[in-house]
């Protein structure tokens, strides 16, 4: 089989002696078998805003590699996984900054787009470049495909959007606790379903 | 949503993040057997892309099936 010989042909040894982070993480306690499947999920969900050359799988074990190697060291306090979705988190915002500054240097591509960001924009921040803009609108509705057949999920996602908070979108939505919190399991459990299926998550 | 996308992605992803750091780890696990995995069984798919797995047999692997 071609993949076989191709990686009889590429230094076998070599790739063996290379422990991916998040192995590393586990052998040192720092993470258990199921923080790490709550980390794929949520590294997942993270990978829906992530620019293009970039997946889910270079976020994670990036995240890892920067607490392992020291450059981001977990506060006192601080639960591992929530530090290392944090540095998620920071990792692509530092990626979509560069690609930013990339976009500044070619005004001519994005004269378009900045007519139309320009009518809808909110004081929140300097604005996206055209590729962030689209990719955000094409998993907007993917979300919303994930939660289609659940109508009181989907408005909890539109009030998330929305930056409310839990409280704020049971009053707008006048749902009981019992409600919200019902559909909030069934979202996560939509949410796990789509973090750990194989191949593309819708 | 009144935002636009890209910030109404981000608030949306924040939200549901929190939800899933709060979820507790049986909802992960019966959420990879619902799919036919098993977690806790050797080199299981639940963890594909997180464990066993190089970034460089990663890159490996994408090249040898690019030239396939």
């Amino acid at each position: 089989m071609k993949v076989k010989s191709y990686l009889k042909q590429t230094d076998a040894g070599e790739l063996a002696r290379v422990q991916p982070p998040a192995d590393r993480a586990l052998a040192l306690k720092l993470v258990t078998d199921c923080d790490l499947l709550r980390l794929k999920v949520i590294a997942r969900l993270h990978g829906r805003s992530l620019p293009p050359d970039v997946s889910w799988a270079d976020l994670l074990q990036e995240a890892f590699a920067r607490v392992l190697d020291g450059s981001r060291a977990i506060p006192p306090g601080v639960p591992t996984v929530a530090f290392l979705a944090g540095v998620m988190r920071s990792i692509k915002a530092d990626h979509w900054r560069r690609r930013r500054r990339a976009t500044e240097q070619q005004p001519a591509l994005a004269t378009e787009y900045q007519l139309l960001a320009a009518q809808s924009a909110e004081a929140c921040g300097p604005q996206p470049d055209p590729e962030r803009w689209l990719i955000a609108a094409q998993q907007l509705q993917a979300v919303g495909t994930l939660f289609a057949q659940d109508p009181v999920a989907l408005q909890i996602i539109v009030g998330l959007g929305d930056g409310l908070t839990a409280e704020e979108i049971r009053d707008t939505l006048g749902m009981t606790k019992t409600d919200y919190d019902s559909a909030r399991k069934r979202m996560r459990r939509a949410l796990i379903r789509a973090g750990l299926t194989l191949g593309v998550a819708e | 949503m009144s935002v636009r996308p890209d910030v109404g992605l981000e608030k949306l992803i924040h939200g549901l993040e929190q939800e899933l750091l709060a979820a507790p780890d049986e909802e992960f696990v019966a959420g990879a057997r619902e799919l036919g995995m098993n977690p806790e069984m050797q080199g299981s798919a639940a963890f594909l892309g997180v464990k066993n797995l190089t970034p460089q047999l990663l890159m490996a692997l994408r090249r040898a099936y690019q030239q396939s």
